[in-house]
């Protein structure tokens, strides 16, 4: 029958309006992710031989390891920088790695707020420490409990230091009258060249609208 | 409950009579509150149906819409028009200055207009019209012109383009719009939007004694007033916003506002043609309207969020090849019947 195309979709489009919402209230809700889904990087100092094959594989060169000799003439990771604003994730580090010391894991929540934060050095144990708050995060999800505060250990939002704001030479309203302030003949000088500047903007933009 | 309105229209002009006024003076002094009053239930129900749209268009992806910003995300629009107040009120350089700017302030006049004469419920039309429909054809044709003045003044193709489709798709759909109808005007003898509801309550809803009717006026009010899968003149793909696609800020606001307006109005007078006006069971009259016009609106989103867009040959091809030929064929059909019936009587 003709038009019975449209009812069919209305019927579709009908179905689908009382179905449950596919989206997930983050960070209320947590997602349910596969556990071999790439988020952040664990790294387990113990296996790590230090052979820097992860260093070598890295395109960005995310990854930097220093490695020493102990007494027994082994080699001993030092530290284990990785710059991970640079790193894109491809996963490369944790396919050349032989005893599988670094792995993939779940968790992708490790925006921050300054650059500097995003070195982590997994030889001291911090990312690990954020990884294992993140799947406790998500067994609590699973189990149906609810998270509370900020139990990530998310970086509170921190106000970026300011430079010490500049003694101001003198109000914009002296500057408008600099008869008024006659102790002070500098500060009208400077005030005024602000008050100056403003009229010819106002005339470039005139200017441009007349020449369009 | 029935008369609420009413009896605060009687009360304003006893107000003035008993402060010293004429009767007429009176009156009009109650035709400027219903204005305003018109004016802030519009308002009020472009909010409704904008948080409406997006939250049925969310629904039906099997999203959850707004939600975030008030209880249930009803202040999202609010937020929306902050932030879109806050812009920068641009012109663009080469556009007709007068005309580009006198166009959202004028792209809700025709609606407000038109609820001059819309029954808002048993007694409430504020000028009750003899020629009422022909009013609102008349006027609401004014939006073509609007819409044609934003292609052409913002100066640019986008605009020019779309503002071209909206004329050329709306005063094509006019004519299957106001066809449809005259069966109705047939069968009530009136013109007045009071008398055809006072028919519909006597001898019943005019949707079951002209379906047909009924069928090629929403296709053809959903082309009217540009809304999916008839909105192609400002259809994003091809033409970034069509008709809108110059104006920011809060110009782009009245636009936006001044189209679900017009949805809003378009939906009052379908449930005043075709579903019986104010006429119900235990609600007051103006409830029942303003229910009945939500129904027609919650099918308009439905049917925008299901249907894809059309193309514009096929517009016009449907339009002129078959909507036309059914309001004729149903006109034809009404004027023998209603002849037949009297040559029966």
């Amino acid at each position: 029958m003709f038009g019975s195309g449209l009812i069919k979709g209305l019927s579709v489009t009908g179905k689908h309006w009382f179905r449950r919402e596919f989206t997930e209230q983050w960070p209320e809700q947590r997602p349910d992710l596969p556990p071999a889904s790439q988020g952040f990087f664990d790294y387990d100092l113990s296996k790590c031989i230090g052979c820097g094959l992860c260093e070598r594989a890295c395109p960005n060169h995310v990854i930097k390891m220093t490695t020493e000799k102990n007494d027994e003439g082994k080699k001993v990771v030092t530290s284990y920088v990785m710059e991970v604003q640079y790193c894109l994730f491809c996963g490369m580090c944790v396919e050349a790695c032989p005893p599988k010391a670094l792995t993939n894991a779940n968790n992708f929540e490790i925006a921050c707020y300054h650059r500097e934060n995003t070195n982590f050095d997994f030889a001291t144990g911090e990312p690990q420490k954020l990884n294992e708050a993140f799947n406790k995060i998500q067994a609590d999800y699973w189990n149906k409990k609810r998270p509370e505060g900020n139990p990530i250990g998310m970086p509170e939002p921190v106000k970026p230091p300011r430079p010490a704001p500049k003694p101001k030479p003198a109000a914009p309203a002296e500057g408008a009258k600099p008869a008024t302030a006659p102790a002070k003949p500098a500060a009208p000088a400077e005030a005024a060249a602000p008050a100056a500047k403003a009229p010819e903007t106002a005339a470039d933009k005139e200017g441009k609208g007349a020449d369009e | 409950m029935d008369n609420l309105f009413i009896n605060i229209g009687h009360w304003i002009v006893n107000l003035v009579m008993s402060l010293g006024g004429s009767e007429t003076l009176g009156i009009w002094i109650m035709r400027i509150c219903c204005a305003v009053g018109i004016l802030i239930f519009l308002l009020i129900n472009v909010i409704i149906l904008v948080y409406l749209e997006r939250k049925i268009s969310g629904f039906i992806q099997e999203r959850l819409g707004p939600n975030r910003c008030g209880p249930f995300g009803i202040f999202q629009l609010f937020m929306d028009i902050l932030k879109l107040v806050s812009k920068n009120t641009f012109v663009p350089g080469a556009a007709d200055y007068w005309i580009y700017c006198l166009v959202p302030i004028v792209v809700f006049i025709p609606t407000m207009m038109i609820f001059g004469i819309m029954p808002l419920g048993e007694g409430m039309t504020v000028y009750d019209s003899p020629v009422g429909l022909l009013y609102y054809f008349a006027v609401s044709a004014l939006t073509t012109l609007i819409l044609l003045m934003s292609g052409w003044a913002a100066n640019n193709k986008y605009n020019l383009m779309g503002g071209m489709r909206a004329a050329a798709q709306m005063i094509s759909y006019e004519i299957p719009l106001i066809f449809s109808i005259i069966g109705i005007v047939m069968m009530t003898g009136s013109l007045n939007l009071n008398d055809i509801v006072y028919n519909q309550v006597d001898h019943g809803w005019f949707i079951w004694r002209q379906p047909l009717a009924f069928i090629v006026f929403s296709i053809a009010a959903t082309a009217e007033i540009n809304r999916n899968p008839f909105d192609l003149p400002e259809g994003e793909q091809e033409l970034t916003a069509g008709y809108q696609t110059e104006y920011s800020g809060m110009r782009f606001a009245f636009m936006y506002l001044g189209e679900y307006v017009a949805l809003f109005a378009m939906c009052w007078l379908a449930a005043v043609l075709f579903l019986g006006g104010w006429d119900g069971p235990i609600l007051p009259g103006w409830l029942w309207l303003f229910i009945k016009s939500y129904v027609f609106v919650l099918l308009n989103m439905w049917v925008r969020w299901t249907f894809p867009r059309i193309r514009v040959d096929h517009m016009m091809k449907f339009n002129w090849k078959v909507l036309i030929p059914l309001a004729i064929a149903n006109m034809v059909v009404t004027g023998v019947v209603i002849k037949a019936v009297q040559f029966l009587a």
